[in-house]
Order: C-alpha cells, then structure tokens, then sequence
C-alpha cells in the first residue's frame, strides 16, 4: 500500500505509532521515489528553520519586555490571588460548595469570640433586636455608611473593599484598631443595618502596619469568608461612591 | 488604566504580586517563540512585534481565562492566532480588497545585519509562507518552525488533529515547490 500524503507527514513529523513508523520505514527504503521525498522534506524543515533561526536568537525589543513585566493582570485574577482562591472560575460553584460547610462552623467560633471580646472592649457591635444577629454599630456603622476606601483613613477604622454577596447585598470588609485588639471583618447592608458576616479579633501584633488596609492583615478566615461570599469583583471605586449615593442598596 | 487607580490600595499592588511575576517570567520567556510565530503569520517584523505586544496585554488582562495546569505556550499561541485573524479580518472589510500581509514584506529580518545569504532565504521563505492559506500557514509555524506536536498544534488552532494533517500535508507540498523550487533556481 502506497502512504498517503498525510501519513508521510505524520511520518516525517514522528506521529505515527511504533506499528505504523516501521511499516512506512520499510515502504520508504524500498522506494526511491519516497525516499527522495522524505528528503526533500527534511530539507524544507531545515529551510524554514534556519530562515526564522534569527528571530529566536536575536534579543527581545525592550519594550515587549516592558510589556510583559507591566502590562496590567487581570482583575479577576488579582482579586481571587488576594482572597486566596485557587480555583479557576470554572469551579466557582464547587468552591462555594466546598467552602459553605466549613464557614459555617468557623462562623459560629468567630462571632462567639466576637461578641464575648466585643461586649468587654469595645461598643462597635451591638445585637440587633429585631434578628438576634451582630450588627455594626457607632463609629463603625458610620464609617461603613459613609467612606469610601479610596479617601484618607487615618483614624481607628477603616474601610477595606465593598462587593455583593450571591444574595445581591452589598457588602463591606472593614478593620478596627484598638490598644486591646485588632478585629477584621466584614459586614453586609440588610434592612438599614450592617449585619456583620464574619469578624475575627486578635491582639495587635506588634507595631501596626501604618497606613492602609495591607493584604497581609487580613485574617485568612475573613478571605475565605469573603471568597464564599462574594459574587463577581469588588466594587471600583465609582460604583463604590455609587453604592453609597443610594444608600448601599 | 482605570482598574490601577479606583481599585482598593490593595488589590492594585498585587499587579507586581510574587504569583503575578512567577506568570510574567513565563511569558518573558515565550517572547522568542511568539515573535517567530508571528513572524510566520505576519512576514513583516514590524506587524509582528505588534501583534506580539497585543498578544501580551490580552494574555494577562484575561488571565483568568487560562486555566492553571494547561500550557501557556499553547494558550498565547491561540491568543496570537485569533489576534491576527481578527486583524486579516477587519481589514479585509476595511478595503474590500484581499491584500496578502506579506506584501511589502520587509526585506530584512529584524536584525537588519543578517548576512546576505541568510535574508535571501528568509526573504524566500516568507514569501512562500505568504502564499499559503492562514490555516496552513499557522500549521507550519507550529509543527514545523516551533516543533510542536500534532496534539498541541490542534489544541491551539481548536480543530482536530486529522484536519491538522491535511493542512499540514497541502502545506507541504506548495512550500517544497515554492521553497525549495526557487532555491534551485538561485
């Protein structure tokens, strides 16, 4: 049987298996005209190899180096890089599967902490009377009423980013820095108050970060908190003041 | 850049993240490979190192859509073949006219002092290159020029590996005649 074409391309190309290689082998030693073939066709291999051999050798343009080092990231990717997620979107429901149980447990163990450190330190949390939940209170329900991340925050609380969770509210992570303790969280806008979806309190770790809300001090269980919760990306900052202007709804 | 400056402090650092530059030093690294790739699709240096910077700035803008665990090189490769079609496309529309992108191929390559015998061949090379229909012309840069195998090819072009061989055995035979047909007759 002649080779067609396409196998003697595969054959050249080292794409035919052990059964197949051996049988064209035999045909192309047996046949000038084949073989003459084969050669030329190594021969064209070789041409186009050597004519494009410059290019791999030659140093990259400065600015296509520049280019890949700076060029912007997707955001996606740096949101789900900041809040620790590996999985690529594709798996985003088996994550939420995956995260669901374990929140809820590290959940109830946070707010506990919470509220026994909260109700002995500090008056940011208060327990709503109409849901028996946390809600943020005082300074911290103002500052979450009111700033923007993008604006100066130099005081006590500060403002980290805002997202809606899969229910659709908006949502706020925030941190509050005290002598006793720093306690990370975040909080969502439901019927006028921020209940709060997750809180974490920890005594200050030595000299506090000066300024800005660093990736670093984000308690994991917030990021995994957040990652759970969250749909899409958090909000830039012109839906952020967007967001604020209707009154976070 | 609106992302950079509207974004909280945080999430816009992380451009410069230690992940963020494990996946820039890869593709610093593809940058040879995606210039002779486009170099083929192309024929002219200029468009090609366009098409390369393209090819990098949607690669990382939509990183997202690489799926961790595949090959970057193949994924980039699909990027940059879209890319150019695209570009072959809208021009296409642009001027009614179906010009080759190879006309008005440089007649240098992108060093300017590639010795004489080597720009013949490269000339030569490209021109032929430039006859070939998209399909086959990507089929070789990637099996013959890069050395991918039939399996990875198909996977960038998207098409099965049958259809890649018979691209790749019509390309074949136009490029033996044109090829190595003119180099005889040099």
């Amino acid at each position: 049987m002649y080779p067609t074409k396409e196998t003697l391309s595969a054959f050249i190309d080292g794409e035919l298996d052990v059964a197949e290689r051996a049988q064209v082998a035999a045909l192309v030693e047996s046949d000038p005209k084949l073989k003459a073939y084969i050669a030329e066709q190594e021969e064209l291999r070789a041409t186009l190899h050597a004519a494009f051999a410059n290019v791999i050798a030659q140093p990259v343009p400065e600015h296509l180096l520049a280019t890949a080092a700076n060029a912007p990231i997707s955001l996606r990717v740096r949101v789900r890089r900041w809040l620790g997620v590996t999985q690529s979107t594709g798996n985003k429901g088996s994550t939420g599967r995956f995260v669901a149980p374990a929140l809820t447990m590290a959940l109830g163990l946070i707010i506990g902490v919470a509220v026994e450190r909260g109700s002995s330190s500090t008056s940011e949390f208060s327990v709503s009377s109409s849901t028996g939940g946390i809600v943020a209170s005082a300074e911290l329900g103002q500052t979450l009423d009111q700033r923007l991340a993008s604006e100066e925050q130099n005081g006590a609380t500060r403002v980290g980013i805002t997202f809606r969770d899969r229910s659709g509210a908006v949502c706020r992570s925030f941190e509050v820095s005290r002598d006793s303790s720093t306690t990370n969280g975040f909080a969502c806008h439901r019927g006028g108050d921020w209940q709060v979806g997750a809180l974490v309190s920890r005594p200050p770790s030595g000299p506090t970060p000066s300024y800005g809300l660093a990736s670093s001090s984000m308690p994991d269980p917030i990021r995994d908190a957040i990652s759970a919760h969250i749909e899409g990306v958090p909000f830039d900052a012109a839906s952020e003041r967007r967001a604020r202007d209707r009154g976070w709804n | 850049m609106a992302e950079e400056t509207v974004l909280p402090s945080v999430i816009a650092r992380s451009n410069g993240d230690a992940s963020a530059d494990s996946v820039r030093r890869q593709i610093t690294a593809l940058l040879p490979r995606l210039r002779r790739f486009a170099l083929t699709l192309t024929g002219k240096p200029s468009d090609a190192d366009d098409l390369v910077q393209d090819t990098v700035e949607r690669a990382l803008r939509h990183l997202h859509q690489w799926e961790t665990g595949t090959r970057l090189d193949s994924w980039m490769f699909r990027i940059a073949q879209n890319l150019f079609i695209d570009q072959v496309r809208s021009k296409k529309r642009a001027s009614a006219v179906m010009v080759s992108s190879f006309e008005g191929a440089e007649r240098v390559g992108f060093d300017g002092t590639v010795r004489a015998e080597a720009r013949i061949a490269f000339t030569d090379t490209i021109e032929a290159l430039a006859t070939l229909p998209i399909d086959q012309r990507s089929a070789v840069a990637l099996v013959l020029i890069d050395g991918l195998s039939y399996r990875d090819a198909a996977q960038v072009l998207e098409i099965p590996i049958g259809t890649l061989t018979s691209r790749l055995a019509r390309a074949r035979e136009a490029l033996a005649t044109r090829v190595l047909g003119r180099k005889a007759e040099n």
